[in-house]
């Protein structure tokens, strides 16, 4: 009776699901590859001298330089493409859909692998930046202050969420590798033909570059500057990702699952 | 939970239509426990009526209850109870046989009773032991669909639904199959098989519905539709030697019922052939008999299909 209730109370059954497509995520080599290649871009932005102010680390080598590198260079944004096309897709590309065979209702298992995106996408992110982290330590002997780490991985975490997730969605609702691969891609791609061509709203990048901007002024300048654009980016910035989440989850549902 | 007297599933006025067109069209039917074939052409809307049986594929209209309760709003729980094959078998590619059917299992039962069934299940499904380590991807088809049984039935579910189970099996493998999906059906398992096949159906199925252009043309105890649409033949077979009884005495068992018989019953080594108008009754007194599996007359299923959809013509019963 006692092993019974441990069973029912302690989602015993989602934790094997859980358990086993996070090693599967964990251990495939195109994710090890994508950490081994964030490393290296990371280090190669690590280029500076070891007689530098904390100040000129945290204000232009981190915050203008480093962060900056995911605005003027597309590469580590097809990362988080990577890891995620497959996600949901794979299973039905290969007919061993978890939602045919184990019969674990739909949104569970959309959860479950939501879940194991999120942990990939955040432990791609802390390689990419614990990295800088230890080589600006080793090359200069002092440290990123740690607010200011800590809001610079928060913005770079939250763009890796939404494309992650606007990934995830064409995966779960096309259920094909290749467009939930190329999708994305090319959007990512055009962001920078967006904002030339004035169709910023369009552009999630443009969102990024306000909070940037935002959080420039408080952190540097300590000034907090609001107005309705920067309110209105923060909102978007932030709930895009959970937006697309919610229509994710709110399509899959309503699908019909067929393997022909 | 269901009571012995309710059915397992109750299907309502499930429809499904693509874009107009209707594939699967107010089909009304109430599986208790036994063995439930679902038969008819290709394209009939089998796989789509399992699928929405499954809670896959939503109806446009219509509910599943299974267990008493709509599949669309199940839990866990009741969702644990179910196994299931799908026509076109997948797995992940570098598991092995063994590791996949410890994760399907894992997700229906407990630890401590995972590893005693993963052997035994391998096993059963006839798989070489030299493959039960080797990744999937190196398995024939054969192979996969024999896991993919194995799997179907691990995990103590109480529902089975196979969709065309055995079409990638030898001939040998399939009557093993046949067997054993047999002897699950004893145990209480709830099996519902989908295929255009009809000696595997023959062999297997206690009712049997006959679908085409989505609608159920006919649906009853294998024998009663037999009876209703001109069959009086039927056969009892020896299919294992557990008990004492041999045929000849079974036959005087038989005989004794007056009016059982419609004529002589002819007594052959393995078989005893004979004419009922009765073969409720024949039924009842074989259920207590586990060594012998009463059917139509061989063949007759085939027969009853090219009546009921493919419109060949026939005296029906009255």
């Amino acid at each position: 009776m006692k092993r019974k209730n441990k069973i029912n109370s302690s989602l015993f059954y989602e934790k094997n699901l859980f358990s086993f497509y996070l090693k599967k995520r964990i251990l495939s080599i195109k994710f090890i590859l994508c950490i081994l290649f964030s490393i290296l871009i990371s280090f190669s932005q690590s280029t500076f001298g070891r007689t530098i102010s904390s100040q000129y680390l945290d204000e232009y080598i981190f915050w203008q330089k480093f962060l900056g590198v995911f605005s003027l260079t597309i590469f580590p944004l097809y990362f988080p493409i990577i890891i995620s096309a497959d996600i949901v897709s794979g299973e039905f590309s290969n007919k061993s859909a978890m939602i045919i065979y184990s019969m674990e209702s739909r949104t569970k298992i959309l959860s479950i692998k939501l879940l194991i995106l999120i942990i990939s996408i955040f432990i791609l992110n802390l390689f990419y930046f614990l990295t800088f982290l230890i080589i600006a330590f080793i090359k200069t002997g002092i440290f990123v202050s740690i607010h200011i780490f800590l809001i610079g991985f928060l913005i770079i975490f939250i763009e890796f969420l939404f494309i992650s997730s606007l990934t995830f969605m064409i995966s779960a609702l096309t259920r094909n590798t290749f467009v939930s691969f190329i999708l994305p891609f090319f959007y990512i791609s055009i962001t920078s033909f967006l904002e030339y061509y004035e169709l910023e709203l369009l552009s999630y990048n443009s969102y990024k570059m306000k909070i940037i901007s935002f959080f420039e002024n408080f952190l540097f300048n300590e000034q907090i500057i609001f107005s309705i654009v920067k309110n209105i980016s923060i909102i978007i910035f932030f709930g895009l990702p959970i937006l697309i989440m919610l229509i994710t989850f709110y399509s899959f549902k309503q699908l019909d699952i067929r393997i022909d | 939970m269901t009571s012995a007297k309710e059915p397992l599933i109750k299907i309502q006025g499930l429809t499904k239509d693509y874009y107009s067109k209707i594939v699967v069209d107010n089909i009304n039917l109430e599986i208790f426990e036994s063995c439930f074939a679902i038969l008819g052409p290709n394209g009939a809307g089998k796989t789509t009526t399992i699928l929405m049986l499954l809670g896959l594929v939503k109806p446009s209209i219509g509910t599943v209850s299974i267990f008493g309760t709509n599949i669309l709003n199940s839990s866990g729980k009741i969702r644990r109870k179910i196994g299931f094959l799908p026509e076109n078998v997948g797995f992940y590619p570098n598991l092995t046989g063994r590791k996949f059917l410890k994760l399907i299992t894992s997700l229906r039962i407990s630890d401590r009773r995972i590893d005693n069934q993963i052997e035994s299940y391998l096993e059963w499904s006839g798989l070489e032991k030299s493959y039960w380590d080797n990744a999937i991807k190196s398995y024939s088809r054969g192979m996969k669909q024999r896991l993919g049984l194995a799997q179907a039935f691990a995990g103590e579910p109480k529902i089975v639904f196979l969709d065309e189970p055995l079409s990638n099996i030898d001939p040998i493998g399939r009557e093993e199959f046949i067997q054993k999906i047999r002897l699950k059906r004893e145990e209480g398992i709830t099996v519902i098989i989908s295929s255009h096949i009809i000696p595997e159906i023959e062999q297997l199925a206690d009712y049997i519905a006959f679908i085409d252009d989505g609608k159920i043309k006919a649906s009853d105890k294998i024998y009663e539709l037999a009876q209703i649409y001109g069959f009086d033949e039927y056969e009892i077979t020896r299919i294992n030697y557990n008990d004492s009884m041999s045929l000849k005495e079974l036959n005087e068992l038989l005989s004794a019922e007056k009016g059982l018989f419609s004529d002589l019953p002819k007594v052959l080594s393995e078989k005893i052939i004979f004419r009922t108008n009765n073969p409720e009754k024949v039924d009842n007194i074989i259920l207590n008999y586990k060594d012998f599996n009463y059917t139509p007359l061989s063949g007759t299923l085939s027969k009853l299909y090219k009546k009921i959809i493919k419109g060949e013509s026939y005296e029906k019963k009255e």
